[in-house]
């Protein structure tokens, strides 16, 4: 009892000869790197979030990512309810299918164009990425939200 | 998928692609064809108030749009290049879809 009342009040590093200033060497590495067959996937999987997040793909290109991602996603609601609340009548049938097949193409523009301007450009400069989101934020603002149709 | 292997990494534009282009070139130009009889018929229907610039943007667009998928394309293997066509098909819809919401506008 006493001996731990001592332990809790005195620093025990000097005394201790266990006690080492250095901080202990992870031990996980190697234990992973020792059984590569076995846990080939979840090395991988640890890796990008441990050591291998690449240089180029920083905070500020991670943050304008998301925002697109969002004007995108806005984009896409935009065109979702502008097609619904739209009523044409076109002069025939063909025409008639033809733009309710471009009403629902134009909803589906905006996560197709930001799924291929990143699947794309995968390996470019985050500028060239960047400005190809910004050609379709560009492009396919939901003009009939936007004019209330 | 094993086509796409094969066309991966050299950009070979073989017949599949043509064929590809083809069709999807139909389909842009029918959108084309539908933006020339605007073009022709709208001065006479809106009189001093036909959106001239709306209108020629969207005669032009099919052909900008298509050249620009094609030139997208020839480096990609050719799923992405199906995908860069739809891809184009659906920004000529929002054109379409656009034009005719500003028209009704008026």
């Amino acid at each position: 009892m006493s001996d731990e009342d001592d332990e809790a009040l005195t620093w025990a590093g000097g005394r201790d000869p266990s006690h080492y200033e250095t901080p202990e060497p992870t031990v996980q590495k190697p234990s992973k790197r020792a059984k590569p067959d076995a846990a080939t996937d979840d090395a991988e999987a640890d890796q990008p979030e441990d050591e291998d997040i690449p240089p180029s793909m920083s905070s500020v290109l991670l943050v304008t990512l998301g925002i697109f991602a969002g004007v995108f996603a806005l984009y896409t609601v935009g065109w979702f309810v502008s097609v619904q609340r739209f009523v044409y009548f076109a002069l025939g049938p063909l025409e008639q299918f033809v733009f309710d097949a471009q009403e629902w193409l134009a909803v589906l523009a905006a996560p197709l164009w930001f799924a291929l301007a990143l699947l794309l450009t995968r390996g470019r400069k985050p500028a060239v990425r960047l400005i190809w989101l910004l050609i379709g934020a560009i492009v396919l603002i939901p003009w009939p939200f936007v004019l209330g149709r | 998928m094993s086509e796409d292997a094969a066309v991966a990494p050299h950009a070979k534009y073989g017949w599949p692609s043509i064929a590809i282009a083809i069709v999807f070139g139909l389909l842009y130009a029918y959108v084309l064809f539908g933006a020339l009889s605007n073009l022709v018929s709208a001065p006479s229907v809106y009189g001093s108030q036909t959106p001239w610039a709306l209108l020629i943007v969207d005669v032009a667009l099919p052909v900008v749009v298509f050249v620009g998928a094609l030139l997208l394309g020839l480096r990609q293997r050719i799923g992405y290049r199906v995908l860069l066509f739809v891809a184009g098909a659906c920004v000529l819809s929002c054109a379409t879809v656009a034009s005719i919401a500003y028209v009704l506008t008026i």
